[in-house]
This record gives structure tokens, C-alpha cells and sequence, in this order.
């Protein structure tokens, strides 16, 4: 799915100078969302005991991410600035419950499975974090691809996290059976902790230790 | 920026408030009638699964699914006293709370008394009355009619909380309302890869052929052992690491068993002294 | 009754934890874990915010937004479902809570204030507030047992993020792998406590 939204959003060459590039480049790993900005972990954690709900919830988090960054940034003059929160709570709220109905409409049994946290983007920092830190510093494209950016930052974390819980927790992959029966014949068991709240904790714990090391990004 | 006055700042605020408002009624009120039909789908398609279908097939083709349900169900509902009640005293009170009579005509049964109950409270308090006194207490019954077009097996819907929250799901009886045809658990937030097993099929499949009553035609409902320990004809292997909730089906099961004992303990006597 | 209300108490605090749990809240508690003194101040500020705002979001759901709620405006009221509304109203009236909660506290308590100062506004997108409003909601709590919900929510976060507080304390003086420093071994170390807190699963009261 990453990939698929990088190469839609390429043909528009011409507004992808360097610097655009470098908007939606930075934040899927030099500046990650969730490793280094620390944002939006909440979701991250509890949506990925399986790889479908974490692919919905990137999907509606892009949706969110990069429509309340456009928005923001088309109203930035007009926001007073007494009222900007809950005025960027409004949008995104808007935009949230318009994903949450047509998840209910499209997607009946992801909307039964994700419940409360569809309504949760809401509070997603990130969402917050970009509109307040860039969308109103910016013009609308660069926002766009900023959101789009963040957006794919956290998805790749959010599978990732998802693919170890699902593989390690259940044996399977999108649903469908990877580890082969004669393993479970041999001896294998699935970890049952990977699917409870630790199992989260602890693989996004060992990922960001990863993802920090690799990109040299340390705290003292 | 000038416009700074907190003039500006209410009609700012004013504008934003009212296009929300503006955008979401309209898309709410045009995806509603997918999401009732996804509610209803989901519901019936569980219906059909305790009595053998496959669940998954019929989700992909949901005409097809409202067909079979058509074809192969009778809805009954009862009341509290377990008499049949038809739906004439839904439609005339809700319609006193302003739904249009024709929309309500147009609504199936189970929809119906969806509604029904939820707006209960307010009924009563209109009447003047206690919600105790007031609601009929209208339960639902599915019977299923087989290919030879004779009553094959009886669905009842059984709910309630499983460790989490709580579990839905639907519990279909033989025709001697005694031996377990089939059961599925559909809606549930109970952990995943432990309790979430209840929707796995092997668990479902060890309920067929398991009776409710014993020697003495009492009911004993029937009861998820702790782990694969399970023995005799009222028990079943539960899932290891999931005492809790199967401790919390027993309670459920047990209890929304003895709530439609009575009636079918009046069709048990009827179809003996038929055979007679 | 009153047990009705321990059970629903102990299950908020220690059972279904709602940052251990139910992983809400959880970008306050790594930025605010460091010291003690921060984790305890922001710990009693999201008690004070629960304990108001789920009851106030209790009662406009019951009143405006549910379907049918609105039966006490007139009889046009008893079709009214409005509850697509409820993301949107509930984060208002965090976002306004969170304002005059600010504003009583300067007028009334200037100490707490000063305490709490420049946490409160970071309250507001604290997702364990708005998702305590949606919890009740989806159990189905009353008046009464919402009230001691969000209370006790409050508790079990504020109890979470002051455990992690003592421990980043520790941990200050142990050599750790260098990647591993701040969030990574904050994460694992979360993981350890949720595995501690699981242990509370199975106690009926």
C-alpha cells in the first residue's frame, strides 16, 4: 500500500522539486512519527494484532492526516487565533466521523473490529502535531505532502508492528495460514503474548531501538 | 492579520460550526440506509450459520442471503408470558412517536423489535408508566423450516458478558428442543488469540449435538469446561487460557435458556401429544 | 450498589487498565515520565479532567445526541437520531472543560494552578480522556457508574504514569545500549508493568 501511494502521487512531476521530495521523504525515517517524534503511539498498539485492521486504520489515518492538513492550511489566514484548536479539533473531528460512517456503510465488519479507535484519530497527535507544527506555517500543497509523508511513517511502523504480532501471535498473515502445520507438529506454539497489550509494548520497544541505531538518532 | 475582533472570531466560529454540522448530517443520512442494511445482514447471516450455512460465503452475496433467509425462516415473537404476539402493538406505538406508519410496515421483524426496545423507556414514560410494567418484554424466535418444508430447528438469539464486554451470537435447537443443531458467536471484544476463539469453528462445531436438559427433561443448559477437559452431554471443551469467558458464557447461556424454557416446554408437550 | 460501584472501580483501576490495557493516553506518559513531580502533577490533572468530563459527556449523550434523546424537546424529538454527532460534541466539551477547568483553578486554587499550569492545556488531546467518554458509551454505564468510571480511569492512568516515573528515576543510572536510551526502553519497560497489571485479570469482587 506504501508504495502504491508514492507512485500515484509521482506523475505530478512538476510540483515535486527537491524540496517537496524531502517533505514527504523525511518523516518516513529520518523523522518517523512515531520512533522519533513520538507521536500517535496509541493507535499504533492497539489496532495491531492483525495486518487488516492496521492497513485500515493507515488508510483512514492518511485520509485524515492529509485532508486536515490541507484544510487548516487553506483556512490558516482566516483562523483567530484565540479559537485555532478547537477549530483544528472541529475539522479533524469532521473528517474522522466521515471515515468512521463510511466504514460502517463499506467496511461493516473493520468498523465492528476497530470500534472506539476510528473516533480515537481524533486525539492521534499526529494529526494535531502537523496541523499546529506545519498546515499553519504553510501553503496547502506542501501540507499535503507533509500529511502524506507522516502518514506513510506511521503506516510503515504500524505494519511492521502488525506483521511480527500477527506472524509470531497467530501464525497467519492477512488471515491466511504462513507458518505450515508440521511446524505445530514439530513443537511450534504460537505466543499468545504478542497478542495481548505487552506483546505491543515490547516489539514496538525492540523496533524503535532498531529504527534508532540504524538512523543514529539518540537520546542522552 | 487584522481581523482580530471577537466580532470576527464568533462568526469564524459560527461558520466552521454550522458547514460541519452541515457536511456530516448529509453524509450520515445518505450512508444510513447501507450501514442498516449492514446491521441486518450481519444479524441474519449469523442466523443462517447456526442452522449449517456458511457465514462467510453469504456475506459476499447479501440478496442472496436475505432470500434464504426469507425462504427457510419464521419469526415469532413472544412476550413476556411466552404467548405469540404478532407486530401490530410495535407499529401503533412507535407511530405515537412520530414514525411514519407506511416505513414501519416496511421493516422486518427483527429491525422492528431492534427499535421497539430501544425506545421502551420513553414508551413507558409517556404512558406514565414503569418500564417494568410497561415493556411487553418481546423476545424473538427463528424457526427453521427445512427442504421438506417441515419446522427442522428453532434459533434463539443468546447474549451477554463474555470477560470483556459483551458477546452476541445465536443458539439453534433440534426440533426435540433438547439436542444442540448449532451455534455461533459473532459480536465480541474478548482477547484476542484467547477468549477471541469463541468465533474459531472448531468451538462452535463441539456444541452440535449436545443436549440442554437432562434424564429428567430439567434444563441443565450446557457449560464450557476449563481447557479441553470436557465430559458428559452438557459440556464442552473450552479454550485454554479463556476460563473467564467461558465462565461468562455459562452464566449467559443458562440464563437466556431458562427465558424461553417455558415456551418450549409448551411446544415439547404439544409435538408428544401429537406423536401420541 | 456500592459494590456494584468497588467492581466497576478496581476493574478502571487495575484490570482493564486504560493506558496499559487499552494503550490510551500514551503519548503524555513517555513525554511526561521523567520525573516524578511532572507524572504526578499531570496524573492528579487527567483525574480532575475524567472525573468531569465523563459525566458531563454522559449527559449529553443521554440528552441530545442518542437516538431518541431528544424526546424531551417535543414529540418531533423521538426520531431524532443525532449520535453521528458524538466525536465531535464529546471533543468539545473536552476542549471547553479543559478551558474553564484552567480558568476555576487560577481564580480558586492558584497553587494547584501553578502546579498543574502547563499541563492542562496538553489534557485536551490526551486520548484517554476521549476515550474513557467513548468506553461508557459502548458499556453502557449509568449516571452513577459513569461517574465512578471516569474517576477511577483517572486513577489507574495517574497510578500507571507515576510507576513509570520511579522507574525512569533508576533507570537514569544504568548503561544502557544507546538506541535503547529514553522511548525505546521506556516501551519494553511499559510492556513489563501491562504484564504485571495482567496478573489482576480473574479477581471477582
Amino acid at each position: 500500500m506504501t508504495t502504491a501511494t508514492e507512485t500515484a502521487a509521482k506523475p505530478k512531476g512538476t510540483l515535486f522539486g527537491k524540496k517537496e521530495r524531502a517533505i514527504v521523504k523525511d518523516p518516513v525515517w529520518d523523522n518517523n512519527p512515531i520512533t522519533l517524534q513520538v507521536l500517535g503511539i496509541c493507535s499504533a498498539l492497539a489496532i495491531t494484532t492483525s495486518l487488516q485492521p492496521a492497513l485500515v486504520m493507515c488508510i483512514s489515518l492518511t485520509f485524515v492526516l492529509c485532508g486536515s492538513n490541507v484544510i487548516i492550511s487553506i483556512l490558516r489566514n482566516f483562523i483567530p487565533n484565540k479559537i485555532r484548536i478547537i477549530v483544528m479539533l472541529s475539522v479533524i473531528s469532521t473528517l474522522v466521523i466521515l471515515v468512521d460512517q463510511v466504514l460502517k456503510a463499506y467496511s461493516y465488519d473493520m468498523s465492528k473490529e476497530l470500534s472506539v479507535f476510528v473516533g480515537l484519530i481524533i486525539t492521534n497527535c499526529i494529526v494535531m502535531g502537523r496541523a499546529e507544527a506545519f498546515a499553519m506555517a504553510n501553503k496547502p500543497w506542501p501540507s499535503f505532502l507533509d500529511g502524506l509523508g507522516n502518514s506513510l511513517g506511521y503506516s510503515v511502523i504500524l505494519i511492521v508492528v502488525a506483521f511480527g504480532r500477527e506472524l509470531f501471535g497467530n501464525g497467519t498473515l492477512f488471515g491466511f495460514q504462513v507458518v505450515p502445520q508440521v511446524a505445530y507438529e514439530a513443537g511450534y506454539t504460537n505466543m499468545g503474548l504478542m497478542l495481548l497489550p505487552p506483546g505491543a509494548f515490547l516489539i514496538l520497544g525492540v523496533i524503535i531501538w532498531l529504527q534508532r541505531t540504524m538512523s543514529g538518532h539518540f537520546e542522552d | 492579520m487584522q481581523r482580530k475582533g471577537d466580532a470576527y472570531t464568533f462568526v469564524f466560529a459560527s461558520v466552521i460550526c454550522v458547514f460541519c454540522a452541515v457536511v456530516l448530517a448529509l453524509a450520515a443520512t445518505a450512508l444510513k440506509p447501507i450501514q442498516e442494511k449492514n446491521v441486518k445482514l450481519d444479524v441474519t447471516v449469523n442466523i443462517l450459520g447456526a442452522v449449517g450455512h456458511d457465514p462467510m460465503e453469504l456475506k459476499k452475496t447479501p440478496d442472496k442471503a436475505f432470500e434464504l433467509f426469507e425462504k427457510e425462516f419464521e419469526i415469532k415473537i413472544l412476550d413476556k408470558d411466552n404467548a405469540e404476539q404478532d407486530r401490530k402493538f410495535m407499529e401503533t406505538e412507535l407511530a405515537k412517536l412520530g414514525y411514519v406508519p407506511d416505513e414501519l410496515q416496511d421493516l422486518d421483524l427483527g429491525t422492528l423489535v431492534r427499535r421497539f426496545d430501544s425506545k421502551v423507556g420513553l414508551l413507558a414514560a409517556r404512558a406514565g408508566q414503569k418500564r417494568a410494567e410497561y415493556d411487553p418484554g418481546y423476545k424473538l424466535v427463528y424457526v427453521h423450516r427445512g427442504e421438506t418444508g417441515g419446522v427442522d430447528a428453532y434459533v434463539v438469539p443468546i447474549e451477554g458478558y463474555g470477560l470483556w464486554d459483551i458477546i452476541k451470537g445465536y443458539l439453534a435447537l433440534e426440533t426435540d428442543l433438547n439436542t444442540i443443531k448449532g451455534v455461533t458467536f459473532y459480536e465480541h471484544k474478548e482477547t484476542p488469540g484467547l477468549g477471541a476463539r469463541v468465533t474459531e469453528a472448531w468451538f462452535q462445531e463441539s456444541f452440535k449435538g449436545k443436549k440442554i436438559l437432562d434424564e429428567n427433561n430439567n434444563l441443565v443448559s450446557i457449560t464450557v469446561a476449563k481447557g479441553p477437559t470436557a465430559s458428559g452431554p452438557h459440556q464442552v471443551d473450552g479454550i485454554s487460557g479463556a476460563t473467564l469467558t467461558g465462565d461468562g458464557m455459562n452464566v449467559f447461556m443458562k440464563r437466556d435458556l431458562e427465558t424461553y424454557e417455558p415456551y418450549f416446554q409448551t411446544l415439547r408437550s404439544s409435538s408428544r401429544s401429537a406423536t401420541r | 450498589m456500592i459494590a456494584e460501584y468497588v467492581n466497576i472501580a478496581m476493574k478502571a483501576i487495575f484490570i482493564e487498565n486504560i493506558l496499559l490495557s487499552l494503550f490510551l493516553g500514551m503519548c503524555s506518559f513517555l513525554a511526561c515520565s521523567k520525573k516524578i513531580d511532572t507524572a504526578f502533577g499531570l496524573g492528579l490533572a487527567v483525574v480532575f479532567v475524567l472525573t468531569v468530563t465523563a459525566p458531563v459527556n454522559w449527559l449529553i449523550n443521554h440528552f441530545l445526541l442518542r437516538d431518541g434523546a431528544l424526546a424531551w424537546a417535543g414529540a418531533w424529538g423521538a426520531t431524532v437520531d443525532l449520535s453521528f454527532l458524538q466525536f465531535i460534541c464529546y471533543i468539545a466539551v473536552i476542549a471547553a472543560m479543559v478551558q474553564l477547568v484552567e480558568m476555576v483553578l487560577d481564580k480558586f486554587f492558584p497553587p494547584l494552578y501553578t502546579a498543574l499550569g502547563i499541563f492542562l492545556p496538553l489534557i485536551a488531546v490526551n486520548c484517554a480522556i476521549l476515550g474513557t467518554s467513548l468506553q461508557m458509551g459502548t458499556k453502557g454505564y449509568d449516571f452513577g457508574e459513569t461517574c465512578v468510571y471516569g474517576l477511577s480511569s483517572g486513577i489507574g492512568w495517574a497510578l500507571a504514569i507515576v510507576g513509570m516515573a520511579s522507574i525512569r528515576t533508576k533507570l537514569q543510572y544504568s548503561n544502557l545500549p544507546a538506541g535503547l536510551r529514553g522511548l525505546g526502553v521506556t516501551m519494553i519497560i511499559t510492556g513489563l508493568m501491562a504484564i504485571g497489571f495482567m496478573t489482576f485479570i480473574g479477581i471477582k469482587l
